[in-house]
């Protein structure tokens, strides 16, 4: 009977105690989207960017001094504001936010043009000058060049331009067509200014042509672990093929390797454009120009539960050296000293190349 | 939860009726209140729900039922009591927060929400308990229907946690082993009906964490870990604590037969390398067999 009498207070003692846990542990705010979203979003980065310790930012102090800006009224637009200036400060190169008409990037250093003349290159060097566009992703009524092929007039070098990796376009196919159509031309110059990247795969099928053996170029640091430095050590595991942890390589081809070819870059030249010159360097070519834009590590797009599209890199790509030339762009081989005037009338880029072929 | 439900109220009406079966014998015993001598192998089972905010696993809270085994062996007498415990549990705690989040590479790692069973909002644990217990009768002299005991807890605690941080399937072992002054309080109705409650915190304690991981899922044997980092030390209060509180009721079926029903509350907190706490209640039954 006492156990009975009782019962009441002990129920109502232990419902007490199962509402213990809130009091060691609150629970997310899980009905709050902008919180949530905010919360999604600084928790991805944290567990996943490589970079805090080369930038470094205190995470930390970032969510301590934004995270108090987001409610549940907040819009999303003005979340999508606090989030470009959460991430301005970050070194990837290639992070980037979008939200239905909304689009933030990291405004471009060099204007596409820099250091830069086809114009003049296609009128005083070239002739059979073949142009492959395709469609603009963002506007299709634009065209936007993804390869060029031509011929030097005194026949004496032919001339690739790669503007884009960032088709579906088999542009190994094509350059394998060209230089079989001409075979007979030794010499060749790439031309990789204006390439802002793309598909990892199109640069491999196609550098493959100039490799003579499978070669490893560089190493992909991945961010594996959820703490600032678990970053895969690279010492620990053995590469098999190209896109695999540890060193990066371009499998070979070799079918072109018997060329002379000079690779030209700039500072506007980036990503999978970039792993190009790594892997031209690693072969033994010269490059020639400036140094490239330097966002080379490899990119995740995420896409919150509210619609914001972000683009960061979890990795880092270091060269075979393991030296990382994030935001710093990787060097030329061959720098060549002009100002944006000596391009005027003419491209001293260019002209370096041709004497460099001369010279081999 | 239905069929648990089921299976603890039929373990409690035959146990019952048992229990009236026996009660002729267990009454002659009731002006004893107590055996001079007892020792008791104990076995039983119950659920557990956890919550977990590991900042090293994410920022956000995780929530899970999971199953508890355990298992004991105990002795006591009028002025001491000691006994050694252990217990297995398994959890599944979830997250809402990554409800609508989807990710995409260039590799092919397009919106991957599993890797080998671990789902990219849970966190896969499992907890092994290692518990001694050392007790000394503090009220020897007074009346033995109400007894206070005081001593030392020796707590070693493993857990294992997956989680994935996109495609690649990380592991944290850990073990913490804390050792805890304790109070027993024990209340005899009778012979046959005793509730007891016990507290127990720990002053300091020695933590370690491995930190392993499984690089690319589809390239590689998944069976190997790469140990990647660990962090140990021994703490104080300030930066680690364990603390157990327990409501329990025994109940004598038989002279050589008892059945224990208790609510625990366990909470955890360490704070290296980040804030982790974990809070498990569990509400567990046990058979023990007196001699």
């Amino acid at each position: 009977m006492k156990l009975i009498k009782y019962t009441p207070a002990i129920l109502l003692s232990f419902l007490g105690i199962m509402a213990c846990q809130k009091l060691f542990i609150a629970p997310d705010e899980v009905a709050n989207q902008p919180v949530r979203n905010f919360e999604l979003f600084w928790n991805d980065v944290d567990k996943t960017y490589p970079f805090f310790k080369e930038d470094n930012i205190d995470w930390q102090s970032y969510y301590d001094k934004y995270r108090p800006l987001v409610n549940e009224k907040t819009q999303t637009e003005a979340l999508f504001g606090i989030f470009i200036r959460m991430m301005q400060p970050l070194m990837d190169g290639h992070r980037s936010l979008s939200y239905q008409d909304l689009a933030w990037s990291e405004p471009p250093k060099y204007s596409p043009r820099s250091k830069y003349n086809f114009d003049f290159i296609s009128s005083e060097y070239l002739t059979s000058v073949n142009v492959t566009t395709q469609p603009d992703e963002f506007d299709p009524e634009e065209q936007d060049t993804v390869l060029i092929t031509a011929m030097a007039k005194n026949n004496q070098f032919a001339y690739i331009g790669l503007r884009s990796y960032n088709t579906e376009i088999e542009l190994n196919r094509s350059v394998e067509e060209f230089l079989s159509a001409n075979s007979s031309v030794n010499n060749l110059i790439i031309d990789l200014r204006r390439n802002g990247g793309g598909f990892l795969f199109q640069m491999f099928q196609l550098m493959r042509l100039f490799a003579r053996t499978k070669v490893p170029y560089a190493t992909y640091v991945p961010k594996v672990g959820p703490l600032k430095n678990h970053l895969f050590p690279r010492e620990k595991y053995e590469g098999e093929d190209f896109i695999i942890p540890s060193d990066i390589k371009v499998p070979s081809d070799g079918r072109f390797s018997n060329k002379r070819i000079v690779f030209i870059t700039n500072r506007v030249c980036y990503s999978a454009a970039e792993h190009t010159v790594l892997v031209a360097k690693q072969l033994g070519f010269p490059v020639v120009g400036d140094s490239t834009g330097g966002a080379l590590s490899i990119v995740m797009e995420k896409t919150l539960p509210n619609g914001i599209n972000y683009v960061l890199v979890n990795s880092k790509t270091l060269d075979i050296n393991g030296r990382l030339w994030e935001r710093i762009g990787v060097p030329p081989t061959h720098y060549v000293k002009a100002t944006q005037d000596d391009f005027k009338n003419g491209d001293p880029f260019f002209e370096k190349a041709i004497q460099l072929l001369g010279n081999n | 939860m239905k069929h648990i439900s089921l299976k603890i109220f039929l373990f409690l009406i035959s146990y019952s009726i048992l229990s009236s079966s026996m009660a002729q014998e267990i009454n002659e015993l009731d002006n004893n209140l107590v055996n001079t001598q007892e020792t008791e192998i104990t076995l039983g089972g119950g659920i557990n729900y956890l919550t977990i905010k590991d900042n090293v696993v994410s920022k956000f809270v995780y929530n899970g039922l999971g199953g508890i085994f355990n298992i004991g062996i105990s002795h006591r007498n009028e002025a001491i009591k000691y006994s050694f415990a252990f217990n297995y549990q398994a959890f599944r705690p979830k997250t809402q927060m990554f409800k609508g989040f989807e990710y995409q590479g260039l590799l092919d790692t397009a919106n991957l929400v599993s890797v080998n069973g671990v789902k990219n909002n849970e966190i896969q644990s499992e907890i092994l308990e290692f518990n001694t217990n050392f007790l000394f009768r503090v009220n020897k002299n007074t009346p033995s229907k109400f007894q206070i005991w005081a001593g030392m807890k020796l707590l070693t605690t493993g857990i294992t946690k997956k989680f994935l941080i996109f495609d690649h399937q990380n592991l944290t072992e850990e073990r913490w082993t804390s050792f805890h002054p304790e109070v027993n309080l024990e209340y005899h109705l009778n012979y046959k009906h005793r509730f007891y409650y016990n507290l127990d915190a720990s002053l300091l304690g020695f933590f370690s964490r491995d930190y392993q991981f499984n690089q690319k899922p589809f390239y590689f044997d998944n069976s190997d870990y790469l140990v990647l980092s660990k962090d140990k030390g021994t703490y104080g209060l300030s930066k680690m604590m364990v603390m157990n509180s327990t409501l329990g009721y025994r109940f004598l079926i038989t002279r050589f037969l008892a059945m224990n029903i208790q609510y625990q509350l366990i909470y955890n907190r360490i704070a290296v390398p980040l804030e982790t706490r974990m809070v498990r209640q569990q509400l567990t039954t046990s058979f023990s067999f007196v001699f």
